[in-house]
């Protein structure tokens, strides 16, 4: 008999070295065989186009769920294998026929040749997406080739070969094939064993050199095996391991939320070539990061649905990689649906502050705000911040019994409470708030040409994308603009909203942290306190900072930072550390985008596993995480420079601060940091 | 830190992910962690560390028998479970 089955590929490939000899032709099965799916099951895939379907329906005025466009599917399929098994021995189906078949039904009296082509490219897109090629039965295959021998591809399946070698061609090795054979094409399968003698008429092929592999014991063994085809069965112990992990994880997730989570990111591992060492940085962005990250952005991407939200602006500098992500997720999760047009917006806290003084003044607020950092201690910090010029408020502070020297934050020496009790008076002096607006005035008018420019004032509303985490930069431009009667409804959506200073929402603007917000008691989400310069530098765009607008006779020009004096220096070092972070986290979001399209799971669904994830590396930390991960540099101009008491530097110290000694000894620091989150939580 | 694959042998996240799952559900058991809507059961965290910890041993050894072990358990769940 030659037919032999092999459990591991090792096996098989030295076997089929040792047959490869006699034989000039070598056929493949190509799926489980040559290619290997993520996920168990091959029809998981197809509520994904389901759902395409489903939101091109919704956008043509129709409002049909995706089930019953997945159950029309099959109904349709289960009529053409019905036709075919009219007249042949095997009950194939044509997926270009059955699927016009299908657009021609939900879409009566309309040309649907375009929506097809759409609909197969979204197919074959997420179909690419799950399909690894196997490494060394691939590599075996080109020196098969390389040896002269003819190389051919033989599927069952209702893909025609068409598609087949668009698939191939993804996985990187049509150069390598002769000729690919679909049981779609002619409705000979070799499950019927009708397709060895089709494709050795069609070749010329002789059977006693001809070597078949396949990973079906009947279709690829017995009947190849029939014709005296020498054939090789594999059924990889392995595969079936990695197949029966994923099908469990799935299985849980069907009735236990928290294993949502992580089955996509089951789907989500490299596997064969792609399982390649990478260094802890690139891990940790691939696994942690980029799930948080892209969770974030997919949950934007609904509210921006829910609302009907046509333009929405990532604020610069962490929205740069928060943009990127968007450009990955948009096309696969959302393909056929109205989703904002989106852009980066240059702004800061430093650069907007100034500007959202020009019609209002300073408020105490935003002057409590400046206050927060531990390095800022008296007025002349106010006017770093806010871009003032201090020596015109000097009699003013003088009527108030102050200097701009006078000590105005409670962690530094020197303080006195009635100091800053006087100072709040100066917010409602009149002629203090006219030089504030005086010298505001012309970087506000910057900004609103700069805003005119980027289409701001032409939506009704916008969302504003940012990592987090007061909302700062929305206050402050929202203040900026505030007073033209044209400025749009403002949806803020953060990573994590900690609200540490009370935002002034209304009507017209509206801040929500979706993975943590202090609003929504989340002890879980709060674990993101613990880290939040991590994510700062993680999703930082490579640039330096905004500094502020200066008002041209042209316009207005953005005015950046120097990156060349030792801070910059410190910066662009930062960047090139955290570059294999990034990469990897991009990675892993390209790797999220079908698995999610194929799981049907949203920000909502994963919320359960995302908390484990920010409760388990944020508030749990290995020592190890902590010591390569956090920040040598972290720049933030916003600080001033004075060093606050002692007792204040000891009191801000937390868990990600602590020394390595400290976390690697200390058995139950992270516990009590931990109960510690727990209090402040309640008391908030 | 070394560099390492992502998958590993057992076909779980990096560094075991599910030995850290275990421990974060013990530590939950004591202390609320947080939100996991309802986090996860004992026998399912078993049986995942069985198979990410012994599966490559367990399938190596069992594939040649297959056929036979699904025939067995359709058999005993049929026996248990009758439809």
């Amino acid at each position: 008999m030659n037919r032999q089955t092999y459990y591991t590929l090792d096996t098989l490939l030295r076997a089929a070295e040792s047959a490869a000899r006699h034989c000039t032709v070598v056929s493949f099965d190509l799926f489980d065989t040559l290619l290997i799916r993520r996920s168990h099951d091959p029809d998981l895939l197809k509520p994904a186009t389901a759902r395409f379907i489903a939101a091109k329906l919704e956008a043509a005025g129709r409002t049909v769920n995706w089930e019953q466009v997945q159950n029309l599917r099959d109904q349709v399929e289960q009529e053409q294998r019905r036709q075919t098994s009219l007249h042949f021995e095997d009950h194939e189906a044509r997926y270009p026929d059955f699927m016009a078949e299908l657009l021609q039904r939900l879409f009566p009296d309309t040309d649907t040749t375009a929506l097809l082509a759409e609909v197969t490219r979204y197919e074959l897109g997420v179909e690419q997406a799950m399909l690894v090629p196997r490494a060394k039965l691939v590599q075996w295959l080109r020196s098969m080739r390389a040896a002269g021998k003819k190389i051919l591809v033989i599927s069952d399946v209702y893909l025609p070969a068409a598609h087949l070698r668009q698939l191939i061609e993804h996985a990187g090795f049509l150069d390598a094939v002769d000729g690919v054979v679909s049981s779609a094409d002619t409705f000979f399968a070799k499950a019927s064993g009708k397709a060895f003698p089709l494709v050795q008429q069609e070749y010329g092929l002789t059977y006693d050199s001809w070597l078949h592999i396949g990973d079906n014991p009947h279709s690829d063994g017995l009947r190849p095996a029939g014709f005296g085809i020498t054939a090789l069965v594999l059924r990889d112990a392995s595969e079936k391991h990695r197949k029966s992990v994923e099908k469990r994880y799935y299985n849980y997730s069907l009735g236990q939320p928290f294993w949502r989570g992580r089955s996509l990111q089951q789907l989500t591992l490299p596997l064969e070539a792609e399982n390649v060492a990478r260094p802890f940085m690139y891990r940790y962005g691939f696994l942690v990061l980029a799930p948080l990250l892209a969770a974030f952005v997919h949950g934007v991407m609904e509210e921006c649905l829910r609302k009907k939200i046509r333009r929405l602006y990532f604020f610069s500098r962490e929205g740069w990689l928060l943009e990127q992500i968007w450009q990955v997720l948009a096309p696969v999760l959302h393909p056929a649906s109205d989703l904002p047009e989106v852009s980066y917006l240059y702004v800061s806290r430093m650069a907007l502050a100034g500007a959202s003084c020009a019609h209002q003044g300073m408020q105490q607020s935003s002057a409590d705000i400046v206050f927060l950092p531990a390095g800022n201690r008296d007025f002349r910090d106010v006017c770093r911040v806010f871009s003032l010029e201090a020596q015109p408020f000097e009699p003013h502070l003088a009527r108030y019994g102050l200097t701009i020297e006078s000590v105005l934050a409670g962690s530094h020496h020197g303080y006195d409470p009635d100091n800053r009790r006087r100072f709040n008076l100066l917010f409602s002096d009149a002629p203090f708030q006219e030089e504030v607006k005086a010298q505001t005035d012309p970087s506000n008018r910057a900004l609103q040409r700069y805003l005119e420019a980027q289409g701001f004032f032409a939506q009704p509303q916008v969302a504003l994308v940012d990592i987090g985490w007061m909302g700062t930069i929305q206050r402050f431009l929202f203040d900026a603009v505030k007073h033209r009667d044209d400025t749009p409804l403002c949806h803020g959506y953060v990573l994590a909203a900690t609200r540490g200073v009370s935002y002034p929402e209304g009507p017209k603007n509206t801040l929500r942290g979706l993975l943590y917000d202090r609003d929504r008691f989340d002890l879980a989400g709060s674990s993101v306190l613990y880290a939040r310069d991590l994510f700062e530098e993680a999703c930082r765009a490579p640039h330096p900072t905004l500094n502020g607008y200066r008002l041209t006779e042209e316009g207005y020009e953005l005015v950046f930072r120097t990156a060349e004096d030792s801070t910059g220096q410190a910066e662009k070092e930062q960047d090139a550390y955290y570059a294999p972070l990034q990469q990897g986290i991009l990675e892993g979001v390209r790797r999220y985008a079908p698995a999610a399209a194929m799981l049907g799971l949203g920000l909502k669904d994963l919320k359960p596993w995302l908390n484990y994830l920010m409760v388990s590396r944020l508030a749990f930390p290995r020592t190890e995480e902590v010591a390569d991960i956090r920040h040598r540099h972290h720049l933030d101009d916003f600080h001033g420079e004075h060093k606050p008491t002692k007792k204040h530097s000891r009191d801000q110290l937390h868990l990600w601060d602590r020394s390595e000694a400290a976390l690697r000894f200390n058995p139950l620091l992270r516990l009590k940091y931990f109960v510690q989150g727990i209090r402040h939580r309640l008391k908030e | 830190m070394q560099k390492k694959p992502i998958t590993t042998k057992g076909f779980d996240m990096e560094e075991r992910e599910i030995v850290r799952i275990f421990r974060a559900y013990a530590l939950n058991r004591l202390l609320p962690l947080g939100f996991f809507a309802g986090f996860t059961r004992f026998r399912q965290l078993a049986v995942l560390m069985l198979i990410h910890g012994l599966g490559r041993f367990l399938f190596v050894w069992l594939m040649p028998y297959e056929a036979r072990l699904t025939r067995l358990y359709a058999g005993l769940r049929n026996r248990i479970r009758p439809q």
